[in-house]
């Protein structure tokens, strides 16, 4: 439930998905679900050749299992505020 | 985790404009799986599957899983240019009604119809039973090289994980 939370904080940010497949994708992250499935708009590709059809898409749901690496700037993370919730999830997970 | 059918009805009439109830619960349905798909549906999407296969049709119904079900699907396979000889190639072939299962996305987009067929107009189209053949033949090629490599890593003393599913 971290990550997904995690996420939340980040709706509306610009962030680059890399995929397993090397793609990477810039958008605006709109929505994630509690796979990590994650939905972004406004979507374009570093990559243009290799998948031509993406010119003409808006709208992107991207399946969590595919996803390597979510890129993001800096400063969209608070990283206290995310120390602090690893520690409390650490510590609930402990207590299980 | 599901959404009934009278949720999702809901969270579907307060998009047009509920009351103050109805947005509630499409506030608490915002981060799920059905909410992220459930805008795309009756228009034109393309799916990427795990097979590398891209298929374009009309979403007309999916559930929390991600299956979906395309309607006038048409299954298209992209190739490079031949060897020095101009143009990037494309096939297609019409599938009719489809059903995806879920486990087999990679990801799924709305069409912008006005510009789908843009990309189209560069490439020269050929029958699909050759392009398939080639494809079949480039994706045989990368899991040798696949293997190869998680051979390399394991020398090495890494592990290159590579699922054999998974050639998108």
């Amino acid at each position: 439930m971290l990550f997904f939370s995690f996420f939340k904080t980040l709706v509306d940010q610009e962030v680059v998905v890399e995929l397993k497949n090397d793609i990477e994708i810039k958008g605006t992250l709109k929505s994630v679900d509690q796979y990590l499935n994650l939905k972004l708009d406004n979507i374009s590709t570093v990559n243009e050749e290799k998948y031509p059809h993406l010119k003409a898409v808006k709208t992107l749901f991207v399946r969590g299992s595919t996803v390597r690496y979510v890129h993001l700037s800096a400063n969209s993370v608070d990283c206290t505020l995310l120390q602090d919730a690893s520690r409390r999830e650490a510590m609930a997970q402990a207590g299980k | 985790m599901s959404i009934s059918p009278q949720e999702e009805n809901k969270a579907q009439t307060s998009e047009s404009g509920g009351s103050n109830v109805e947005d509630l619960y499409l506030e608490s349905y915002a981060f799920t799986t059905a909410a992220a798909i459930v805008g795309s549906v009756d228009r034109k999407i393309f799916v990427q599957l795990r097979d590398g296969r891209n298929i374009f049709g009309i979403l007309r119904t999916f559930d929390q899983f991600a299956n979906l079900v395309l309607q006038d699907a048409v299954e298209r396979i992209y190739l490079p240019a031949v060897e020095g000889n101009g143009k990037e190639r494309f096939a297609e072939v019409p599938r009719g009604v489809f059903m995806v299962r879920g486990e087999n996305v990679v990801m799924l987009g709305e069409l912008d119809i006005d510009k789908e067929d843009d990309h189209l107009e560069q490439r020269g189209q050929i029958h699909f039973g050759e392009a398939e053949a080639e494809f079949k033949a480039l994706q045989a090629a990368r899991m040798k090289e696949e293997k190869e490599r998680a051979k390399q890593y394991l020398k090495r003393g890494l592990i290159h994980d590579y699922v054999k599913a998974d050639l998108y």
